[in-house]
């Protein structure tokens, strides 16, 4: 029974470990968007999404939180394939969080609440 | 002079009149004339210069958008009428905790069957899943959560609107998979029964934790191809 | 207001319940009275939602059926003052989707609830003026 445990913990461990990976990859092959000088909010959502309208409100709240700070850009991922392309997006909804100079640093599959939007944004 | 026939909730803003006389040759000019009469009821009947979605036109019985719509002709004796489009209806909900909760015990429950290598847990939960499938009202596992842990504060709701069909799918494919895995299990091949149960687990872990369910995007694609039985589409949603 | 007799109450909450499990609709015929609407007559209408399997969650009314109530109620004496739906299954609380898609203003919007073929409770609605909601209105049964 014990080494199964420790076979558990190890594979969860390294899933962890390839999905961290993985997700860091993912963010070198976004290409890098002009320099804004301020942190960006790239949001892509669908209409069919189930998620999507409880994501637009959290992107709301940091919208408003953090004022003229912040660039939050909505990509319908329909009516512009080719953004959502250039950033590889896999699933929705899908937040990517640029620093001042473009370069993307978090990306978030699925929901992203209020809380883990505020500490991202906090580390840029 | 054609008459309009103006609906009920509109008279107020025609001193009353259930009818007006206006002058016009074609039907976009006798509106026009109702709303010069009338300009109060410019707002309702109009979004900008456009008559609005819901109003139709009816010069004698016939929608004038089957004619030349407000370039149709209106002579002296005609009458026009404002007739609405009228829909409506409910969001199909989905309370999202409640399968986050229900993928949380069946991870729980299939790594730990795994550790302490036991086929029972294994039945255990491929006839939760299932049962939960086939009767929704009898899912143990979100019957825990409606019943203890939302009450009690621990899990909040997460009531979207969704279609509940795709989650179902994706909970009983799970359970035809574990019936595979508990089929080799009891046939002595261990390597592939757990490998099976651990499809399981990375399926439902990536729904818990990323958000992507692999059961409703198979699902949505086979409603796309037409197959029977997969009659709901995905919903159009705000946000 | 509005002010709806009994015996047309038990006429729209048993088209509700014979259209279960989709969605029932029809119009509410009658006049204004101070402001209030009285309903003196029920009319259910086909539900003509284009998509069957939808019918449950969705209702249209086509203006066409609607042209020949109003032509109707007026050979009457009466008026369309209203339009009743059921929600099979869910509160008979008015939607998103019955503001997005609601005729004027003024009338009276009345839904009922429909569980498991039954017919429960009903409540009814104004749209606001400026289209951005629906505000409840009292039902009175007289």
């Amino acid at each position: 029974m014990l080494e199964r445990l420790i076979l558990v913990l190890a594979l969860s461990a390294l899933a962890a470990g390839v999905y961290v990976l993985l997700r860091q990859r993912h963010l070198q092959q976004m290409q890098p968007a002009p320099a804004a000088g301020r942190p960006t909010l790239l949001y892509f959502r669908a209409d069919h999404c189930a998620v999507c309208p409880t994501q637009g409100r959290y992107v709301e709240q940091a919208a408003a939180q953090w004022g003229d700070r912040l660039l939050v850009e909505r990509v319908d991922v329909e009516r512009d394939p080719e953004t959502a392309a250039r950033y590889r997006v896999l699933t929705l909804p899908t937040t990517v969080l640029l620093d001042g100079d473009g370069r993307a640093r978090h990306v978030n599959y699925g929901l992203a609440d209020a809380h883990k939007l505020d500490r991202q944004l906090l580390s840029l | 002079m054609t008459t309009i026939r103006i609906p009920t909730p509109l008279r107020p803003y025609t001193g009353g009149n259930g009818a007006v006389d206006v002058s016009g040759a074609t039907v976009g000019e006798a509106l026009a004339d109702l709303t010069r009469l009338h300009p109060q009821l410019r707002a309702h009947l109009y979004d900008g210069e456009a008559l609005r979605s819901f109003v139709n036109v009816y010069l004698n019985k016939e929608d004038v958008r089957g004619l030349q719509g407000s370039d149709t002709a209106v002579n002296a004796d005609d009458t026009l009428m404002i007739i609405p489009s009228i829909a409506g209806g409910v969001e199909r909900v989905v309370d999202h905790s409640a399968l986050k909760v229900n993928q949380a015990f069946i991870i729980a429950f299939l790594l730990l069957a795994f550790v302490l290598n036991s086929l029972w847990l294994v039945v255990f939960v491929a006839a939760v899943m299932l049962l939960g499938t086939a009767v929704p009202a009898l899912s143990l596992f979100k019957g825990v959560y409606s019943r203890v842990l939302r009450p009690a504060g621990l899990v909040k709701p997460a009531v979207t609107p969704d279609n509940p069909e795709p989650h179902r799918f994706a909970q009983g494919f799970g359970g035809v998979v574990l019936l595979a895995a508990i089929a080799a299990l009891a046939a002595g091949a261990t390597a592939l029964g757990w490998a099976l149960v651990g499809v399981v687990v990375v399926l439902a872990a990536l729904n818990l934790f990323l958000g992507f369910c692999a059961g409703c995007f198979v699902y949505y694609q086979l409603n796309k191809l037409g197959v029977p039985g997969f009659t709901h589409s995905p919903l159009q949603q705000g946000g | 207001m509005l002010i709806l007799a009994n015996d047309i109450h038990v006429t729209i909450r048993a088209h509700g319940a014979a259209s279960y499990p989709n969605e029932g609709c029809g119009l509410l015929l009658g006049e204004t009275r101070d402001g209030d609407t009285v309903a003196l007559a029920a009319r259910p209408l086909p539900n003509v939602w284009p998509v069957e399997a939808e019918k449950p969650e969705r209702f249209r009314i086509d203006p066409a059926d609607w042209l020949a109530v109003e032509l109707e109620a007026a050979d009457v004496g009466l008026e369309v003052v209203g339009v009743f739906h059921s929600h099979p299954d869910h509160p008979p609380v008015a939607s998103p989707r019955d503001v997005a898609w609601a005729a004027f203003a003024g009338y009276s919007y009345l839904i009922t609830q429909v569980v498991a073929g039954t017919a429960g409770l009903s409540r009814s609605w104004q749209l606001l003026p400026d289209r951005s909601g629906f505000v409840e209105e009292p039902v009175s049964e007289e």
